[in-house]
């Protein structure tokens, strides 16, 4: 048992029982007979075991002994957890849609039987109940309001080393009644009187037990998590003056500062998602203006740094609640866009407009810097052909657009390139993509996978199935030499391909591209995830 | 019967403590004014004023806070405005208003009584790495119309001055070229390149970062409390360091108010003008400070 759960009994029998049978305060004046006294202790403690009783109510399985999580902690990559999981989506009432959703596929049925209740239970309080108590509410949708449209969903935002939180959504569209107090009839006028209220709830669960999990679990036992995410929060209004009631920024969306933010609390709501948290905004925030929905700060853990435990807390590599005896499919973990050095311009040079981006994070190999600088270079003679044929028939200039970024999966960073040119009825597209590991080594296809095993089958399935969505192609595709020049780079949970461009008709040429998930080729053929 | 000596005692100190305990002193006379939510004045107001509109609301309607918070709506500054103009509020609760607002009201035939109801200061802040503890009016004004560019000049170290602004149009930068400025044209501000809503790239002006070169401003009231100020140090005007106390008494030079507005033909009894005269009454002054404004003097 925890030591919270100790604690909580501890309270009830001093609370409820103890101190009303013992206390030396009130004994002498109550002077309750001894027959009294043991029928009193006997009702004392049927209260204290029912109330026991429903204070565990939710935590199925007695709570296991947690080990203590001490930073820093790497996480080099998350496991899925291999549950089956079943939406049901339906639209009974006119106007209503819900997705509803069910997990199966614990070895412990009584744990799944328990989550699956309380998923129910939030998912119909976020269905019927009643609206929230957010600032202004009964003023902008006062009783008599009609309610004309809704929706609600469950949906799972993680899964992954044994945890799982699950996401409810709740939006109802009301018509409010006009100055007279009568609800509009016309669609004009109802859409005049229409207010739009969201509710967003959460659940996040340890899948071992049936528990649900605290902000605190997140984090390693040796930091301050709740000053961490405090700084963060701090850190991001200071780059947003969202106190200035005009400022609209991308990270508060709509969302207004309305007094100063001294800070969250233990129970700041919360769920996980891959690679990160997303905190919810709502009435519990007040010196946050939401409107009538609330607002998520999505913070990615590498921005936390390596105090994240949330990945190994609750995970065994032994012990596995789960039925499935599949292979675990591993992916890496998203992180932020990791792009804070960006570059753009943009230039005519004759009669072609030339557009150039370059994007990437300092914290890359110098190889992919290097990389990065090479490929952003312009093709002279490329611009000055263009120029050569371009022909003016009256369409307006061409173009040349050129991207060049760097994204990261896990400890691989890859460079891509990206060339477009439009002009002439005319549109060409070339992708050039670079893989590089953390040591600055540039990692081939082959790398990728263990010695002997046949990636390129699949590989070449996936292709041919693009190929034969294409519509019929000038000159025939040989997917032969298409394979013998394949681009690639490592997504968090696939190998994303690109092939030469090809002639796709008339007027088009780009390359065919595809997607093989790590599940598909299976992790254990990989050579990629390294503890 | 010493039994029951003894429970009556009791029940009565029991009584005595809970009454002196609930906090409330029991006036002869309380000129608090009281609503329902159906009879609360239609009142909106800038989205910095809500805290003190809902303080007010739950005082003066006896409810909880979070119960009266549904009943507020302030629609934004210039939208209290128009809606004052036009009889869809009965009292705001607002920064000054603009020129645009004036000639509206005037176009309509409306006028306003505009009451300042609490103090703000606009405050100048850096790192509280910088050993420069204060500067003038004049010296700010010289920062900021980039003749002075190094902390050197003004007793600091010897770095460039990141002088940041706010976007234009921000209420902050508007207060920055009202109170502080005074006519004198700033440089332009630091700009830096933000990713849109459509992910392109997009120049705007730079936000406030807080190095050790750096100075800002920001109203009083947002930066007190703020969760991470103690690595922001607030910097002296003229000798005057920002204060509740000084910024209410007035030695605090670059000072503001919010305001209570209604129309002038609102009736001397009505709700609305109840509301201001009790929030401008000593209790009411304190509901305000306790709602985290700076009083009146």
């Amino acid at each position: 048992m925890s030591d919270s759960n100790k604690d909580r009994i501890r309270n009830f029998n001093q609370n409820l029982g103890l101190r009303l049978s013992h206390s030396p305060r009130l004994k002498p004046i109550l002077s309750l007979s001894p027959r009294h006294c043991l029928i009193f202790r006997v009702w004392a403690a049927i209260i204290i075991i029912s109330l026991a009783g429903i204070s565990l109510e939710g935590c199925y399985a007695p709570p296991q002994e947690q080990q203590s999580m001490i930073s820093p902690i790497k996480i080099s990559y998350l496991i899925q957890n291999p549950l089956l999981v079943t939406t049901i989506e339906k639209t009974d009432v006119p106007n209503f849609y819900e997705s509803k959703l069910n997990l199966l596929g614990f070895h412990d049925t009584a744990i799944e039987k328990s989550i699956n209740d309380s998923i129910q239970k939030v998912y119909a309080d976020v269905k019927d109940g009643s609206l929230p108590p957010y600032r202004g509410i009964k003023k902008k949708i006062p009783e008599g309001s009609e309610l004309t449209s809704g929706s609600v969903s469950a949906s799972m935002s993680y899964n992954y080393n044994n945890v799982a939180s699950i996401v409810f959504y709740g939006y109802r569209n009301y018509v409010t009644p006009d100055q007279n107090g009568v609800i509009p009839k016309t669609d004009e006028e109802k859409s005049k009187y229409s207010q739009y209220v969201g509710v967003t709830k959460s659940l996040n669960y340890d899948l071992n037990t049936g528990r649900e999990i605290t902000l605190k679990d997140v984090f390693t036992d040796d930091v301050d998590y709740i000053k961490i995410l405090n700084d963060y929060i701090g850190n991001l209004i200071m780059n947003n003056p969202i106190e200035d009631e005009d400022y609209y920024g991308m990270a508060f969306f709509g969302t207004k500062l309305i007094a100063p933010f001294k800070g969250i609390s233990e129970n700041q709501k919360f769920y996980l998602i891959q690679g990160g948290i997303g905190l919810i905004l709502d009435e519990n925030n007040p010196e946050f203006d939401i409107g009538l929905y609330p607002a998520t700060i999505n913070i990615y853990f590498q921005d936390l740094g390596d105090c994240i435990a949330i990945t190994k807390r609750f995970y065994d590599e032994a012990k596995s609640p789960f039925v499935s005896t599949e292979p675990l499919v591993k992916e890496f973990m998203q992180s932020g866009a990791g792009q804070e050095i960006a570059k753009e311009s943009s230039t005519k040079v004759g009669h072609i407009m030339v557009f150039t981006s370059e994007r990437y994070s300092e914290n890359i190999p110098k190889a992919a810097k290097d990389k990065i600088r090479l490929l952003s270079e312009i093709d002279q003679n490329r611009i000055t052909k263009l120029n050569a044929d371009f022909v003016d028939q009256g369409q307006g200039d061409s173009s040349f657009e050129q991207y060049v970024w760097a994204s990261k999966a896990g400890p691989y960073t890859n460079v891509q390139r990206n060339t477009s040119i439009y002009g002439e009825g005319k549109w060409e597209s070339s992708t050039d993509t670079f893989c590089f590991d953390q040591d600055g080594k540039e990692v081939s296809l082959a790398d990728v996978f263990i010695p002997g095993y046949d990636y390129q089958k699949l590989i070449r399935k996936v292709l041919q199935a693009s190929i034969d969505q294409m519509p019929p192609v000038k000159t025939k595709t040989d997917i032969d030499t298409l394979m013998k020049h394949l681009k690639f780079f490592i997504g968090n949970a696939e190998i994303n391909f690109y092939t030469d461009p090809i002639e796709a008709d008339v007027n088009s040429r780009y390359p065919i591209s595809g997607v093989v998930s790590f599940k598909d080729f299976g992790c254990e053929n990989m050579t990629i995830f390294k503890d | 019967m010493k039994k029951m000596a003894y429970l009556s005692l009791l029940v009565l100190i029991i009584a005595v403590q809970l009454s002196a305990c609930s906090g409330q002193v029991v006036t002869p006379e309380d000129a608090t004014p009281k609503f329902t939510p159906e009879t609360y004045p239609k009142v909106d107001g800038s989205t910095v004023t809500i805290p003190l509109s809902e303080a007010l609301g739950a005082r003066t309607m006896g409810i909880n806070i979070e119960e009266a918070r549904q009943y507020i709506v302030h629609n934004k500054t210039h939208q209290a405005y128009l809606n004052l103009i036009n009889g869809d509020a009965d009292l705001i609760f607002v920064t000054s208003p603009s020129k645009e607002e004036f000639q509206i009201a005037k176009d309509n035939n409306v006028n306003m009584e505009i009451i300042p109801i609490v103090s703000e200061g606009f405050v100048f802040l850096t790192s509280s790495d910088n050993p420069v503890k204060g500067l003038t009016l004049a010296q700010i004004q010289d920062i900021y119309s980039g003749k002075t560019t190094n902390w050197k000049q003004v007793g600091g170290n010897d770095v460039g001055i990141i002088a940041y602004q706010r976007p234009e149009n921000s209420g902050s930068q508007t207060g920055f070229l009202d109170l502080v400025m005074n006519k004198v044209k700033p440089v332009d501000p630091p700009i830096e390149q933000v990713v849109a809503e459509m992910g392109q790239l997009i120049d705007a002006v730079a936000t406030y970062k807080n190095r050790p070169d750096a100075i800002g401003y920001s109203y009083y009231y947002f930066v007190t409390d703020m969760w991470g100020n103690d690595q922001v140090k607030l910097l002296e005007v003229n000798g005057v360091y920002p204060d509740k106390t000084t910024i209410s008494s007035g030695s605090y030079p670059i000072r503001t108010a919010y305001y209570a507005v209604i129309r002038s033909d609102e009736p001397k009894d009505s709700s609305a003008r109840q509301l201001v005269d009790w929030l401008l009454s000593e209790e009411g002054q304190k509901l305000a400070e306790e709602a985290g404004y700076v009083r009146l003097k």
